[in-house]
C-alpha cells in the first residue's frame, strides 16, 4: 500500500497533497507533518485529497484537530475534494459543514488568495 | 436445496499496518457477487477499517498481542462482517456524544467518529462487549443503494 505525502510551497501557501491511505498506520505521519508546517509558520493550508485512495475516521480526526491548530493561530485551511467517494464519508460524519470543500486546487487557491491576512501573520 | 454461504477468515496481528491489508481482502471477497455496488464496497471497507482499527487499539490498551479475528460471511450479497478481539471492552453507554458541527468544542472531537460512522455505512451493527473482549457484526446488502 503506498501512502505518503507530496508538499508544494505557493506563493503564501502550502499545499500538501495526500497519496494513498490514511488510516491508523499512517495518520500520525501526516499529523506532524502538518503540524511542523504550521509551527514553522505556514497559516495558510491547502489539504488535496484527490489523489487518496482511501479516508477513514482516525485520518478525519486528524484533519479536524490541525483544523482546530489552524484557527487557533487565524489561519485558513481549505480541503480539495474531488471524489464523490472522501465528500461522502465527510458527509457521513457532518464533517462538510465544519470544513471548507473545494472540487479542484484552483477553486481552494483562490479561496486563499481572497481572504484578508491577519497582520500578525508571518507567510 | 440452498448454497452455505461463503467464508472468509482472517486471524491478524494487532498492529496498525494490518489494518489496510483487512479492508482490502474484505472488501474483495464482497465484491465477489456481481450485484454488489461499488459504493456499497466502499462503505464497508470504511466500517471494516472502523471496526479493525477498534480492535487494533484495544489490544493496546490491553497489552495483550493476541490476533483479532474477522470474519466475513457472503450470501449472495447479503454480507457480514465480525471483528473480535480480546481488549478490556468498553462501556457502550459511555461512548461521548459528540457536538453539533456548528458547537466550537466540535474540534475537539479528534476520535469518538468510528462507531457513529460505522453504525451510518452499514445496514446495521452489533456491538458486544465485556471484559473478555469485544465482537463488532456489521450487515450490509451490497446490491441497495446506500441511504
Amino acid at each position: 500500500m503506498q501512502s505518503g505525502t507530496r508538499v508544494v510551497i505557493d506563493n503564501d501557501c502550502v499545499i500538501v497533497h495526500i497519496v494513498g491511505d490514511v488510516d491508523i498506520a499512517t495518520a500520525p505521519q501526516l499529523r506532524s507533518l502538518l503540524v511542523r508546517h504550521l509551527d514553522d509558520g505556514w497559516t495558510r493550508v491547502v489539504v488535496d485529497l484527490g489523489e487518496s485512495e482511501f479516508i477513514d475516521s482516525t485520518g478525519l480526526g486528524t484533519l479536524l484537530g490541525f483544523l482546530r491548530r489552524v484557527r487557533e493561530r487565524d489561519g485558513l485551511l481549505e480541503l480539495v475534494v474531488p471524489g464523490d467517494k472522501q465528500r461522502r464519508i465527510l458527509t457521513a460524519c457532518d464533517l462538510d459543514r465544519i470544513f471548507t470543500l473545494h472540487p479542484d486546487l484552483a477553486s481552494a487557491r483562490a479561496s486563499i488568495s481572497s481572504a484578508r491576512r491577519p497582520e500578525a501573520s508571518k507567510k | 436445496m440452498t448454497a452455505p454461504p461463503d467464508e472468509v477468515t482472517l486471524l491478524v496481528p494487532a498492529k496498525p499496518d494490518y489494518v489496510a491489508l483487512v479492508r482490502v481482502v474484505l472488501a474483495a471477497a464482497a465484491a465477489i457477487d456481481p450485484e454488489s455496488r461499488d459504493d456499497r464496497i466502499d462503505d464497508l471497507r470504511i466500517a471494516v477499517s472502523e471496526a479493525v482499527t477498534n480492535a487494533v487499539e484495544a489490544h493496546a490498551a490491553a497489552g495483550t498481542d493476541s490476533r483479532i479475528e474477522v470474519r466475513c460471511t457472503t450470501i449472495g450479497n447479503h454480507v457480514e462482517v465480525s471483528v473480535r478481539d480480546r481488549g478490556p471492552g468498553f462501556d457502550i453507554e459511555s461512548v461521548p456524544i459528540v457536538p453539533e458541527p456548528e458547537d466550537p468544542d466540535r474540534l475537539f472531537y479528534e476520535s469518538g467518529l468510528g462507531i457513529p460512522l460505522m453504525r451510518r455505512l452499514v445496514d446495521k451493527t452489533d456491538i458486544e462487549t465485556g471484559e473478555n473482549g469485544t465482537l463488532i457484526r456489521l450487515f450490509i446488502d451490497t446490491s441497495v443503494r446506500p441511504a
